[in-house]
């Protein structure tokens, strides 16, 4: 498993990017968007 | 194939339990944004019937695109932790052959070296990891249907369990045809120098035959998919009409669910077939490499470590005894014993031929 450090590395960072992004979209999208007074969730689901 | 079997493949997948589940949850939420879509499609199209602002339908358009790059993140992740499972994966049993093969004959050994263990570590993910990602993708998909509309919801649910239940003996079938027809092929050559030329001729129209067999087996599964995925969705356009709904942004998601559907299915039948096929290819060895999977956990479950080497063994490999203590992480007791009283006290017998086995199969083998 040594041999593949590298691709652990990948790994990791990219979980990391990737849980901060779906952060952001999941602010956005439950709270940080607004239309007409509804945000997109809302909208989704009506 | 043996309910056994496969438990045995699936605790090697379990084994490393941080790349199952790291793929496993990418590759979900991977399928969940992407089942999304055709719900922020449906969402597009009813504000965009509505009249609102352009701003708020690119902003929608964005949050699309945001999602399908974020869906394409997850899953570069589940590609690379799958590639990095199966290496891992390949390694143990190549190791776990290289230990316990009881067959050193370089002929022997030339197959699963080569192309059998990879078969079986294909095997073991399909099984394992690849079966829980398409089980579930489908069922995400169904429940953004359901959400939808609960009939449509019931009817699909009921068409994908049909569709499967299908499937399964007819690939099973088909499998035993291509096997019989394998048969059949060595036969011809055995034959070709047969003087009577009629029995060459029969083993020709038997395989003639089997291939009509399988041409009609096919055929079901291609029209079953068809049925389901292309003739079903144009059928919701008649249930809309039926129904009087003006919601469009909803049947415009329905059609994408469909489309989306088709792949985790494609790929569950996929898994079965390829499965049946790669297990077969393993069937010379397959044994082998179970029962050194079953011995390696024992072996590391020894609660007291006693192990027993057979007297006989005149110049034992020092080196041998030192990697049973390392392979089973404990202080394992040795002894040294040719008395099959003593033999039955330990867990485990290190034979003449420097094979490791539990004490049950050592005295099977004696009679």
């Amino acid at each position: 498993m040594k041999n593949l450090n590298n691709v652990f590395f990948y790994l990791n960072v990219s979980w990391i990017f990737a849980l901060v992004l779906i952060l952001f979209f999941l602010y956005f999208f439950n709270v940080g968007y607004e239309y007409e007074g509804s945000t997109l969730s809302e909208i989704f689901n009506r | 194939m043996n309910q056994n079997r496969i438990k045995i493949y699936w605790n090697l997948a379990l084994e490393h339990p941080l790349f199952f589940f790291n793929a496993y949850l990418s590759a979900v939420i991977t399928s969940y944004l992407l089942a999304l879509q055709p719900k922020f499609l449906k969402v597009f199209i009813n504000e965009a019937t509505r009249g609102v602002l352009d701003s708020h339908l690119f902003y929608i358009a964005i949050f699309m695109l945001a999602s399908l790059f974020l869906a394409f993140l997850f899953d570069t992740i589940q590609v690379t932790t799958s590639m990095v499972f199966r290496v891992a994966i390949e390694k143990k049993l190549r190791m776990l052959h290289y230990k316990y093969s009881k067959n050193r004959d370089l002929k022997d050994a030339s197959f699963p070296i080569q192309r059998g263990i990879f078969g079986l570590t294909e095997f073991t993910l399909m099984t394992s990891l690849e079966l829980m990602v398409s089980l579930t993708n489908i069922a995400i998909v169904l429940y953004f249907i359901f959400t939808s509309s609960q009939m449509i919801g019931v009817v699909v649910l009921l068409m994908v369990i049909s569709l499967i239940s299908v499937t399964f003996p007819l690939i099973k079938k088909i499998g035993n045809i291509s096997k019989k027809k394998e048969e059949i092929k060595s036969m011809l050559l055995s034959s070709f120098n047969h003087p009577d030329e009629n029995v060459y001729e029969d083993l020709l129209n038997k395989i003639e035959y089997l291939e009509n067999i399988r041409f009609r087996m096919e055929t079901v599964l291609v029209f079953s998919k068809f049925f389901i995925f292309k003739v079903s969705p144009t059928l919701i356009i008649f249930y809309y009409i039926f129904t009087n709904t003006k919601d469009f942004g909803e049947l415009a998601s329905m059609f994408l669910y469909f489309a989306i559907l088709h792949q985790p299915i494609t790929k569950l039948i996929g898994i079965i077939k390829q499965s049946v096929s790669f297990f077969s290819q393993a069937e010379i060895f397959k044994d082998e490499i179970e029962d050194a999977i079953i011995i390696e956990k024992k072996l590391l479950d020894i609660p007291y470590g006693l192990v027993c080497i057979e007297a006989s063994l005149d110049s034992i490999r020092c080196s041998r005894i030192e990697q049973l203590r390392e392979l089973s992480k404990k202080s394992v007791q040795i002894y040294f014993s040719s008395s099959k009283e003593e033999i039955n006290k330990s867990d485990f017998v290190l034979t003449r031929d420097f094979q490791l086995m539990t004490t049950a199969k050592f005295i099977w083998n004696q009679k």
